[in-house]
């Protein structure tokens, strides 16, 4: 009776063994159609991304493809990365998937859930700037693990405090592009374009200080003195006129660059033809 | 000291230096002499020496320097009216018969100039100038403009020095270039430096600095410079029909300032000869001025001082060239009202713009 009962445990055991590792098995990150990677770049690229994906709870993803369907616009591989997210892990699932599209070389970062309030457009470009030169060396594995780093950074950096998210677009039953007529609240327009605001009216009122105070000299005399006039002609004689080498150097500053027009806390989104509610941003090759 | 009076030989009425004609005109009978013909005219009143003994001095001749201080009281030769000068007029005209009188005493040893440059323009271009200078100001109060203000135009000779220098110098300057590249998200900025050294030298000739302490520096250096090609030999002739001052200013005390516009005048044209870098910084410096050369001239200005609700501003112009500077009172509020205004409608059409961008 023991022993049936051990035997029963340990089968059960096993079972219970068996089916983790088929979850486990299950569970993909790397979407490689384009065959891009090693198997031992994919391995490493999954292990990676089964990591983040953990220590997150998101899933972050990567999708190579050649070919990203019958429309080849933007919207269209907008559209083919979103979807791909959304087929498989829903429209409410939190989520982040980098679409190396080498088909129209539009390549997409697509997030969703919170993921669209930690990646605002500043911080997608950001992420592109810091897998771009691999990418353009077609070092896809290299970058991808850039990606991954670039992950984590922003997780443990939080969401912005400055985060809005306004939705330019969704999908109409005809499957036409609906722009949206009014995104966002009037106090969030207010909100966003503050800082803007605030900076030129700034500047204005310094112009118009710097102005007002001209005015008023403008009716005093201004000094113009210079002794120059009295310089006889060709008197001027120079007995030494030496310009000696004595170094060169180079220094390097970082500067910071930003595509979008709005403010760092800024989150384009969308809604993919499935309905789903996307953010991200892409970059061309 | 003593009063001169240039007279019309023919019908004794007073004569006066016209700077269109450069010549000396009579007003009543219309002659008109030209300044050789007043030497010839009026020897006398060109020689006055050095060391003059001082005539005795009379119970009333005391009262009167009582009165007007340092011998600032002269009788009118023409109405016998007492005119009352300070110290330093060499040249005015008699408040009651309006006729020119040349105070000579004032001018004579250390205190006669050696050149001076006669009035080119006439007291009708000043006040044009004046005029559409006032009227191209748009915040000057309007009753400002209305007031006969411009009418006390002066023409008035300031005494000025002018000083002669050899200037040595030398500069030890640190120069670069550079050129900035951009990869990726830096800014690579490749910089050459280089060790500049100039040496040499310069001759300033003229530089002016006024010897009165009446006129405002600032005024005076504005309306520089005079072209002395047009220099002539000091004679008292050229006074009559204009004011005339004499240095209470020395040469020892602007020394100083004129070796600075020197020196900044040098290092300015050296630096001229330091091309081709994005950045020049001078190290060390060194002037020589050397001694010094100086003439002592009258220069033409046309000068106009008012007083506008309790301050005081001036214009002056050079007798010259007519370049002229000053000053202009202004409109605070209306000025204050139109920027409190401006600001509110760039303000507004900013909130549409920001509240557009925002729909968009």
């Amino acid at each position: 009776m023991l022993r049936k009962l051990i035997i029963a445990f340990i089968s059960a055991l096993l079972c219970t063994f068996a089916l983790t590792l088929t979850v486990f098995a299950e569970e993909t990150y790397v979407y490689d159609e384009a065959e891009l990677f090693s198997k031992y770049e994919l391995s490493a690229l999954e292990s990676q991304l089964a990591e983040v994906s953990q220590a997150t709870g998101w899933k972050v993803i990567v999708l190579t493809t050649n070919d990203i369907g019958d429309d080849k616009s933007d919207y269209g591989a907008t559209d083919y990365a979103d979807m791909y997210f959304e087929t498989r892990y829903g429209q409410e699932t939190d989520g982040i998937l980098y679409m190396i599209n080498n088909d129209t070389k539009y390549d997409r970062i697509s997030t969703s859930g919170v993921c669209i309030q930690y990646f605002t457009d500043y911080r997608i470009e950001r992420v592109f700037d810091y897998v771009w030169d691999d990418m353009l060396n077609e070092k896809y594995f290299n970058a991808m693990i850039g990606f991954v780093t670039e992950v984590k950074l922003y997780y443990n950096r939080g969401i912005d405090g400055n985060q809005y998210t306004t939705d330019d677009y969704s999908y109409g039953d005809d499957g036409e592009i609906v722009y949206s007529d009014n995104p966002i609240s009037l106090f969030e327009s207010f909100v966003a374009v503050l800082p803007f605001f605030i900076f030129v009216m700034i500047v204005i009122s310094i112009i118009m200080y710097a102005s007002y105070k001209n005015v008023l000299k403008g009716y005093r005399m201004k000094h113009v003195v210079s002794a120059n006039p009295y310089i006889m002609p060709d008197s001027v004689v120079l007995s030494v006129k030496q310009d000696s080498f004595v170094r060169e150097y180079t220094t390097r500053t970082r500067v910071s660059s930003s595509s979008s027009g709005h403010s760092s806390g800024h989150s384009s989104s969308h809604r993919s033809s499935g309905g789903g509610h996307h953010g991200g941003g892409g970059r061309h090759r | 000291m003593e009063v001169v009076q240039y007279k019309c030989p023919n019908c004794s009425a007073s004569l006066e230096f016209d700077a269109v004609t450069q010549r000396f005109h009579c007003a009543y009978c219309l002659s008109s002499f030209s300044h050789e013909e007043m030497v010839q005219l009026f020897p006398h009143n060109e020689e006055h020496p050095l060391d003059v003994e001082e005539p005795q001095k009379t119970t009333e001749d005391e009262k009167l320097e009582e009165f007007g201080g340092s011998n600032n009281l002269y009788l009118c030769p023409n109405c016998g009216a007492s005119i009352m000068t300070d110290e330093t007029t060499a040249a005015t005209s008699c408040y009651y018969c309006h006729s020119p009188v040349v105070l000579t005493g004032r001018l004579s040893g250390e205190y006669r100039p050696k050149y001076v440059i006669p009035f080119k323009t006439c007291k009708e271009q000043a006040l044009e100038k004046f005029r559409v200078w006032c009227g191209a100001k748009r915040f000057v109060p309007k009753d400002f403009k209305s007031i006969e203000n411009a009418e006390k135009i002066e023409g008035i000779y300031i005494p000025y020095w002018l000083a002669d220098c050899r200037l040595k110098l030398r500069l030890d300057a640190t120069a670069k270039t550079s050129s900035s590249t951009r990869s990726g998200d830096y800014n690579i900025t490749h910089t050459k430096e280089y060790s500049v050294q100039r040496e040499g030298e310069m001759f300033f000739m003229g530089v002016p600095c006024d010897g009165s302490s009446k006129a405002s520096n600032m005024l005076m250096e504005n309306i520089e410079p005079f072209d002395y090609k047009e220099l002539e030999d000091f004679s008292m002739s050229y006074l009559s029909g204009h004011l005339a001052e004499k240095f209470d200013i020395s040469k020892e005390m602007v020394q100083p300032d004129i070796e600075k516009r020197i020196r900044e005048a040098g290092k300015s044209e050296i630096m001229k000869t330091i091309a081709g870098y994005s950045s020049v910084n001078v190290d060390n410096e060194q002037y020589d001025t050397g001694r010094l050369g100086w003439q002592y001239v009258l220069l033409p200005v046309w000068f106009l001082s008012y007083s506008y609700k309790g301050k005081e501003y001036c214009f002056a112009m050079n007798g010259q060239t007519g370049k002229f500077s000053g000053d202009l009172p202004v409109r605070i509020g209306l000025l204050r009202t139109l920027f409190i205004l401006i600001g509110l409608g760039i303000f507004l059409l900013f909130g549409l713009i920001g509240g557009l961008m925002a729909l968009c």
